[in-house]
């Protein structure tokens, strides 16, 4: 290569990197930065009370391995990780199909059942709320004396005695269900949107052909609608799993992971290890909780990636 | 939060969800609301220098202390339980002693998520009302060595009387309540009575009396249910700290002095003493005979509250903070509660009963305990006026602005008697009275392992039916046995 090519090479590049300084700069800072601090705090034990600290190898990573209560929060993790993602995309696919495609098909073109904008904006509605509004609203709902709506409803209908209150969320039992019933009526709204947003851009003859061939809507779901929205179906499905990986906000909120760490997941332990009370060493352990998190959550993630890798279709 | 600032209670309840506490710490939650998340943002340790002693000069009589005149004072102070009006009057009571002085007033209610980073960073404030339940644990900050022993303030002169220590001004306990290992690291300013909750009138109107003893108990238990009232109820969802109270009060009773300092001194076999079995045996029997308010296993202490002045249940545990806290609404509000302290309700304060015929303390023995804890850091850079503005607060004249500012009583001796208030009145009466007054420490020793491990779920699961009382106690055990065996552990000790 001679001098002046290279050295416009040199220009260009440094011009790009001029724009780009900053924020990798920020970046840098701000998301690189803790990870490493993060992950060098793991090998300490780092109370964060004070400035001292001292190295202590890989202890941290072998006290998880014996902490029962990672181990059940881990666990329960990984339960929202395997089904969050499957009723939420199912259900959102669901009202997708029917909101857009779902109509009466003996009328001429394709359409959603009656009414589709409204429910619609309904099913989106659970979404927009700001989960400690979620958090409020089904903790009066889930209230575990006379004064909670379902039992007060349930013991209008007598179905439950008033002595004998259902304890929903303090029940070790139910609160996992419970709360991945919430999650998935929270989530499901958007990715009911996406799905339908991408349904729109399935063009209509392909429908119209499939009618016309005969295919009942159970047909056209299965060999028209999810094949081809099976991008969109992978992304929500990598981005629910990473969801259900965490769920920190909700089980905080709701459960703040009892009872008894019946709830508890891996996001709200490391918070509790980290800023709970005090134990020696405990931020430092914290760190470890974080790390091993990182870990699950990437390998996970490529896991599910490589299930639902597949080559493109193009509309052609 | 909403608890009030709770006196002895060294960590505090278990954290309950309130809008303000989940928005007010969106930042840490969107921290971890990537699992990925890392978890410390900007915590690069600071250059903090252990031995300076920050500003200082030559110590006098009239200035114990050696405080530079017209230095600033960084003071930090918790909100939540007694309000943002008397930091200020402390601010002017300070400057109306040291005219030249500054002091820099900040107020919050997450003392732990503002104060750890100042902490880890090596640059903490020069005083630090350390309270409420997103306090920094106490036997952390003194295991690891961040604050600093209060010897020298209770060895001080006082401002009121400069011929008198300090420690000669206060009422009893304050030092002990403050100590770990026999050395106070935090006083503690606020008188706290504890025990048992009722409505006067609703005894009155049903001719019932406050019980003393089990059989008493069962028999008032018994008329509460056929009245349509729960005998007992506690907010378990967040507050199974105040049922741990219950317990211990009543081993305490039954088994006297020595029972509990057995289990404060991580005694072999201390949780299987008679006198735990019987009180633990209570406990379950209260569930099993459904002396308890149907459903409180999700409710939390506000929404319990609530559930007994709407009279649902006509007896429970608090301490004295209880009248202020109902008569909060931005406290009922952020526990979906409302209606607040009926106009007829005559809040009143009884010694707890014992769990059985033959207790080994008389009836009458209560709990009283300064709380509200302040601290003084060892890294702070002028720490000689963390301690002067200590000193300024322990006088008279703040105490009595304290009193008319916040209604609860404080540790300086002949302050507080002229207060207007039932619920002020009859705890005031139960504390002279009380023959003996109960205490257990290991609660605020050993509190990790033991209370938030070990205790706490399982009281949870004793009063959901899912343990029995022996499980309890096997627990208890056994925690207490590794706690001992643990090195890591610093060890605390008392004799009486």
């Amino acid at each position: 290569m001679t001098w002046p090519r290279l050295r416009a090479l040199l220009t260009k590049y440094l011009f790009i990197a001029g724009f780009l300084l900053l924020p990798v700069a920020i970046y840098g800072v701000f998301m690189i930065s803790p990870f490493a601090q993060t992950a060098l705090y793991s090998f300490t034990d780092w109370g964060a009370r004070t400035t001292e600290f001292d190295y202590v190898g890989f202890d941290n990573y072998l006290r998880l391995a014996e902490d029962e209560v990672f181990r059940k929060a881990f666990g329960n993790s990984l339960f929202f990780f395997l089904t969050l993602p499957v009723v939420t995309v199912a259900l959102a696919l669901f009202f997708a199909f029917m909101l857009n495609v779902g109509g009466r098909s003996n009328r001429a073109g394709v359409r959603g059942v009656f009414g589709s904008s409204v429910y619609k904006v309904i099913f989106f509605f659970p979404f927009i709320l700001s989960i400690a509004i979620v958090a409020i609203v089904w903790g009066t709902i889930f209230r575990t004396d006379r004064h909670g709506l379902a039992n007060a409803v349930l013991m209008a209908v007598g179905l439950v005695d008033q002595d004998e209150p259902l304890l929903f969320l303090s029940h070790p039992g139910t609160v996992k269900w419970l709360l991945l019933a919430i999650a998935v009526w929270g989530f499901s709204g958007f990715f009911m949107v996406l799905f339908s947003a991408a349904m729109t851009s399935i063009p209509r003859d392909i429908y119209e052909a499939a009618v016309l061939d005969g295919a009942n809507r159970s047909q056209q779901f299965f060999r028209v609608t999810l094949p081809l929205l099976r991008d969109n179906v992978s992304v929500a499905w990598v981005y629910l799993g990473i969801l259900g990986l965490d769920m920190f906000a909700l089980v905080y909120a709701l459960t703040g992971g009892g009872p008894n760490n019946a709830s508890q997941v891996m996001a709200t332990q490391i918070y509790q290890t980290a800023f709970g009370s005090y134990r020696p060493g405990q931020f430092g352990y914290a760190c470890a909780m974080g790390v091993a998190l990182a870990v699950f959550t990437l390998l996970l993630a490529i896991v599910q990636l490589r299930i639902v890798r597949r080559e493109r279709i193009e509309f052609a | 939060m909403s608890v009030r600032p709770v006196s002895y209670r060294l960590t505090g309840p278990p954290t309950p969800l309130t809008r303000r506490r989940l928005l007010g710490r969106a930042a840490a939650a969107g921290l971890l609301a990537t699992p990925a998340a890392a978890l410390l943002n900007a915590c690069a340790t600071g250059s903090g220098d252990g031995d300076d002693n920050g500003n200082e000069q030559e110590r006098t009589a009239e200035n114990p202390f050696g405080f530079v005149p017209d230095s600033r004072v960084d003071a930090v102070f918790f909100t939540g339980g007694f309000g943002t009006e008397y930091p200020n009057a402390l601010q002017e009571e300070f400057q109306r002693h040291w005219p030249e002085a500054q002091v820099g007033v900040v107020t919050t209610e997450t003392i732990a998520t503002e104060m750890q980073p100042r902490f880890a960073g090596g640059n903490p404030p020069d005083f630090l009302n350390n309270s409420g339940d997103d306090e920094l644990a106490l036997d952390g900050l003194v295991n690891d060595g961040a604050v600093i022993p209060l010897t020298e303030l209770l060895d001080a002169p006082s401002l009121d009387d400069p011929s008198k220590k300090i420690r000669d001004t206060l009422t009893a306990g304050v030092e002990e309540a403050g100590s770990f290992g026999g050395t106070m690291y935090s006083l503690n300013f606020v008188n706290s009575t504890y025990g048992i909750w009722y409505d006067a009138k609703l005894f009155r109107d049903n001719g019932w009396t406050p019980p003393t003893t089990w059989s008493e108990f069962l028999d008032l238990a018994g008329r509460m249910k056929a009245a349509g009232i729960a005998p007992f109820i506690n907010g378990n969802a967040n507050g199974l700290w105040y049922l741990q109270n219950v317990l211990m009060e009543w081993i305490n009773l039954e088994g006297g002095h020595e029972a509990v300092i057995a289990i404060d001194n991580l005694e072999p076999d201390a949780w299987r003493q008679p006198a735990v079995v019987t009180a633990v045996n209570r406990l379950q029997e209260m569930v099993d005979s459904e002396l308890v308010y149907p459903g409180m296993e999700g409710l939390t202490h506000i929404q319990a509250q609530q559930a007994w002045l709407d009279r649902e249940a006509g007896m429970l545990w608090c301490g004295t903070w209880l009248e202020a806290e109902m008569s909060d609404d931005t406290v009922l509000a952020e526990h979906e509660v409302s209606g607040g302290i009926p106009a007829d309700f005559e809040m009143t304060l009884m010694a707890p009963w014992a769990p059985s015929d033959n207790p080994a303390l008389p009836p009458g023995c209560v709990r009283n305990q300064p709380g509200e804890p302040f601290v003084i850091p060892t890294n702070a850079a002028n720490r000689a006026g963390g301690l002067e503005l200590l000193r300024v607060m322990l006088t008279k004249s703040f105490a009595e602005r304290f009193i008319e500012l916040t209604g609860s009583a404080t540790v300086v001796q002949g302050t507080g008697l002229e207060v207007d208030s039932v619920a002020f009145r009859s705890a005031a009466e139960v504390a002279a009275t009380a023959p003996d007054a109960l205490n257990w420490k290991w609660e605020g020793w050993y509190n990790a392992k033991m209370y938030v491990d070990t205790m706490e779920p399982m009281l949870g699961e004793l009063m959901a039916g899912r343990a029995s009382a022996q499980d309890l106690i096997d627990a208890m055990q056994a925690a207490a046995d590794e706690v001992r065996e643990d090195s890591s552990i610093e060890k605390f000790t008392r004799e009486a």
